[in-house]
């Protein structure tokens, strides 16, 4: 690449740069120096170095509470979400009008704002008028408390993720499978090779470049959530369902202890780091093919 | 060219004075959530009589009240006027959002109001915000439902009360699963505010316990004391014991609609109800005075609304109108017959006689003079309330009454440091 080409593209790149500047990297950096900072015994705020961080590892049970509720989250919904969405694309790849149908029924979910997906939630899983247990009671089912239960409230967010999300993700493995070249498969099959040998051989490890991005992005995403807690649980019952995203906004909304929630968030932005850098690392071996 | 300039600029003018918005000032208000169209109404002869304040009202629903409040208060351009939970104004007072406001009231304008109710405007001797409604709490309870099963009613007059654990027995009786799924149909006893410190901590008080330090400081020894955790026992045997109460309605519109539809026998709820619960036609409600523990005091909740103006606003004085106005005799009367809060203000009281008359308000007046007790002073309120209130949440859904309030004392107190 010449001089002069890199000056364009870094012409072209020079909009997408200044927005992620302003409105990622500086209140990242933001937050990180508010982390720094917090109340003195005298009632001011001061720069208090390491401090928030030095009592969030040496005497906070709720943060790590909260760092289990947030790493069992993700370990059971992101698994789950990639797992649904690459079914359905398997299920609803190629032309036709009917797999076209049920492919925007599926994306459907993901149209709709989180908030309001939360709010219908909430409502069919209501322990005691909810849709959820109406159903169940007709198949002869106990009513279950779904959200009222600190053994289930976890479990009810992952689906109500895994619902939202996974026909989102879905086009992401769609747009990957037509990328692969109908020669490869014309080739395999005058071989002799079966659907499922096509699947496993041929179009999973032709995904790899798509799988390591939508493992990176899942991931982070559920890293992050907050809205359906936010709505639905408050973090509750008993601290289940007490994401870190939700303890940090509660840190510095209702307890007003920002130096507390931005050094949350300074950790969790480097935990995400970090977790992505190595699925990438570990993803990247295999875009070989 | 000229005369055609100078003619659209008269014209221009002539619209400009005879529309009602010519220099008028916006104030922004936020405002509690509640129904917009009685808010309007109990609005309109303000609007009237100030054709140059227009009113930007934001309704905010109770729920995320107060942390909206945090951000917008905590902004470079605050709302002008803004309402506030009594126990709040230390808070806001401390950080610095509130005008001062003792210069621009005079003794007389004052003395409208309760002296308690004043009291719990001021800060460090200063006042900063006015009141606007008090309140109280008692024990509903529908007649229907207990003459259906054969329960004798309990009292309706000031001073006659039932103890807690009477109140537990007719809720175990009058817990009744209908329709045999295994869940019951209707609830013995529901808890309007069921996990706000407003409506549980006097439970706590009853047993002689008291909610912070005098200084409001430090609750380790006071939320953790043998008072709190019996207390705390108590409440979490209402629902996973008794099992008389149900689990995790915590927003007070949907414990009203289970009551007032016959889906609880009682309801511990606040004064706002006689008028709420006219909205149910349906069934015969009776009103008992506050229960209390068999072998401790008689404390009700009180406290209410109070407002406040920014102390950044440049809208000084259509603010302080404002402000008087809606604090004032007509605006409160207004909603005390609109939506049913208890006034602040012992005038209202008067020119209301037919209204306050009522055996219900009775029982609330005999309270507010005889057994209320305000919520504690304290500049981290917020943070006190907010953590006792996610406190008793858990133990409702079965945390450990003992370990969960042992927890909270020691939270509360790391939050409290910062105002030490």
């Amino acid at each position: 690449m010449t001089y002069r080409d890199s000056k364009a593209a870094f012409g072209f790149l020079a909009p997408a740069l200044v927005f992620l500047c302003f409105f990622r990297l500086w209140p990242a950096a933001k937050s990180v120096a508010e982390s720094l900072r917090g109340w003195s015994s005298a009632g001011a705020k001061t720069f208090v170095g390491l401090a928030n961080y030095r009592y969030l590892f040496r005497e906070d049970p709720a943060f790590w509470a909260s760092v289990r509720v947030t790493l069992k989250y993700a370990a059971i919904a992101s698994p789950i979400t990639i797992a649904a969405s690459l079914g359905l694309a398997f299920l609803l790849r190629g032309g036709g009008k009917r797999s076209s149908f049920l492919r925007t029924l599926c994306f459907l979910p993901s149209a709709i704002s989180l908030s309001v997906v939360a709010i219908v939630w909430g409502l069919i899983l209501d322990p005691y008028y909810g849709l959820a247990n109406s159903i169940l009671g007709k198949l002869g089912i106990a009513p279950q408390p779904f959200l009222s239960s600190p053994d289930q409230a976890l479990a009810c967010l992952i689906f109500i993720t895994v619902w939202r999300n996974a026909g989102y993700w879905m086009m992401f493995f769609l747009a990957g499978m037509e990328a692969v070249p109908a020669e490869v498969y014309e080739a395999s099959a005058l071989d002799g090779a079966s659907c499922m040998q096509q699947a496993w051989r041929i179009t999973l490890p032709l995904l790899a470049r798509t799988m390591s991005f939508v493992l990176v992005a899942n991931t982070t995403s559920n890293f992050v959530t907050f809205a359906p807690v936010f709505i639905l649980t408050q973090g509750g019952p008993i601290g289940s369902t007490n994401v870190l995203m939700y303890e940090s906004y509660k840190s510095a909304f209702v307890y007003l202890d920002t130096g507390r929630a931005m050094a949350i968030s300074s950790l969790t932005l480097l935990g995400v780091l970090a977790l992505s850098a190595m699925q990438l690392k570990l993803t990247r071996a295999q875009f070989e093919h | 060219m000229k005369r055609v300039i100078a003619l659209i600029l008269a014209l221009a003018a002539l619209v400009a004075v005879s529309s009602p918005a010519f220099g008028a000032v916006t104030l922004e208000v936020v405002w509690m959530g509640w129904p917009k169209n009685l808010v309007d109404k109990q609005l309109e002869d303000f609007r009237r009589a100030n054709p140059d304040i227009s009113l930007d009202i934001q309704l905010v629903p109770f729920n995320q009240l107060f942390q909206t409040l945090e951000v917008r208060l905590a902004s470079s351009r605050p709302p002008d006027v803004f309402i506030v939970d009594g126990p709040m104004t230390a808070s806001y007072a401390e950080r610095g959002y509130l005008m001062p406001l003792d210069s621009h009231l005079s003794s007389k304008e004052l003395s409208a109001w309760f002296p308690a109710s004043v009291e719990a405007c001021r800060y460090r001797g200063k006042l900063y915000t006015l009141p606007y409604a008090t309140s109280s709490v008692g024990l509903y309870f529908n007649k229907d439902i207990f003459r259906e099963h054969n329960v004798k009613l309990p009292p309706e007059d000031p001073g006659h009360r039932l103890t807690w654990e009477q109140v537990v027995d007719i809720a175990r009786r009058l817990t009744i699963d209908t329709d045999g799924d295994g869940q019951p149909d209707i609830w013995g006893l529901i808890i309007e505010q069921c996990d706000r410190p407003y409506q549980i901590v006097p439970l706590a008080e009853s047993k002689g316990g008291r909610p912070l330090s005098p200084d409001g400081t430090i609750s380790t020894g006071y939320v953790n004391s043998a008072a709190f955790v019996e207390a705390a026992s108590f409440y979490w045997r209402l629902f996973n014991d008794w099992k008389v109460s149900p689990k995790g309605i915590l927003q007070a519109p949907i414990a009203r609609e289970y009551f007032g539809n016959g889906k609880a026998a009682m309801m511990l709820g606040a004064e706002w109800n006689i008028a709420q619960l006219r909205n149910f036609p349906n069934y015969e409600f009776g009103l008992s005075p506050h229960p209390y523990f068999a072998a401790g005091r008689e404390v009700t909740p009180t406290g209410g609304w109070h407002v406040g103006i920014s102390s950044k606003t440049s809208k000084k004085d259509a603010a302080l109108r404002f402000a008087k106005y809606i604090t004032g005799h007509d605006a409160v009367a207004t909603w005390a017959k609109l939506f049913g809060n208890a006034p602040a203000r012992r005038d209202v009281y008067h020119s209301l006689n037919e209204m306050f008359s009522d055996l219900m308000w009775q029982v609330f007046i005999y309270e507010m003079e005889n057994t209320a007790s305000p919520r504690p002073v304290t500049a981290g309120y917020l943070e006190y309330e907010s953590a006792l209130k996610e406190a008793f949440s858990a133990i409702q859904y079965g945390a450990d009454p003992a370990a969960t309030m042992n927890n909270v004392a020691k939270q509360i107190d790391r939050e409290l440091r910062k105002y030490r």
